[in-house]
């Protein structure tokens, strides 16, 4: 995927890595509740990510078709459309983008991205 | 070291911890490690899981996709990477783009582009269930 500003010239700057004292890293963690905090929940959404890979295939076979929502603690949501997901995770109080969501659709689409 | 998983087709996905401080918006999101992309891009999916409506954003952009042209916002962003071998936080500044949606990317994970991966070593070895990045330098 190229970019492209309105004017046609490219966009294409580049991300820039700040220092783990940077006053924007040290602002973002304040609001976790410090860097220990934010370190907590980074290594928290780790093994959530992980986790959901690694129950793929049982999850597969329990729930085929479904939308699975994981959580820290596991699947936290299950439902037959994406819609009834997001309905069943507000229902609970949970913020979805705090959660790893994944369609065990049975005939995944083909991307050519 | 950041370490990867391979999707149930093989796709190579990565997490970060997403920040748009402007719109008061931060969650989890999988990105698509995506190598052709220019830039990092989140996807009509990750608007819906976040709550991130369209009309909210500015700084219009256009892009050329392999689907076609599609229209982008930029916006400022921070991206945070777990390294579990040192227990350590990558915080990665960026103007990352949002997708307008449409009916061809509804479905479409958000990609991890070369504004990120330009700065990482990747090592992707499918057979062995191998993929991790570890951050070299900043641009």
């Amino acid at each position: 995927m190229a970019v492209f500003n309105k004017d046609g010239t490219g966009f294409g700057g580049k991300a820039v890595l700040l220092a783990e004292d940077d006053p924007e890293v040290l602002a973002i963690a304040e609001r976790y509740g410090g860097v220990a905090a934010m370190n907590e929940e980074m290594a928290r959404g780790e093994e959530a990510f992980h986790r959901l890979y690694r129950e793929l295939p049982a999850l597969m076979e329990q729930y085929p078709d479904q939308w699975v929502a994981m959580g820290d603690d596991g699947i936290v949501a299950v439902a037959d459309s994406e819609d009834n997901l997001l309905a069943a995770l507000s229902d609970q109080g949970l913020y979805a983008g705090d959660l790893f969501i994944e369609h065990l659709n049975t005939q995944p689409e083909i991307w050519i991205l | 070291m950041i370490s990867g998983e391979f999707g149930r087709t093989g796709r190579p996905y990565v997490w970060g911890r997403l920040e748009l401080d402007r719109l008061g918006i931060s969650g989890r999101l999988p990105f698509l490690v995506d190598t052709g992309s220019d830039q990092t891009i989140i996807h009509p999916p990750a608007l819906r899981y976040l709550g991130l409506a369209t009309d909210r954003l500015a700084n219009l952009a256009g892009t050329h996709g392999v689907g076609g042209r599609v229209t982008l916002f930029f916006e400022p962003a921070v991206l945070n990477f777990r390294d579990d071998d040192r227990s350590t936080t990558y915080t990665h500044r960026l103007d990352i783009g949002i997708a307008e949606p449409n009916d061809a990317n509804r479905n479409y994970p958000s990609l991890l582009g070369r504004d990120i991966l330009d700065c990482w070593y990747l090592e992707s070895d499918p057979t062995n269930g191998l993929l991790q990045f570890t951050v070299r330098r900043t641009a």
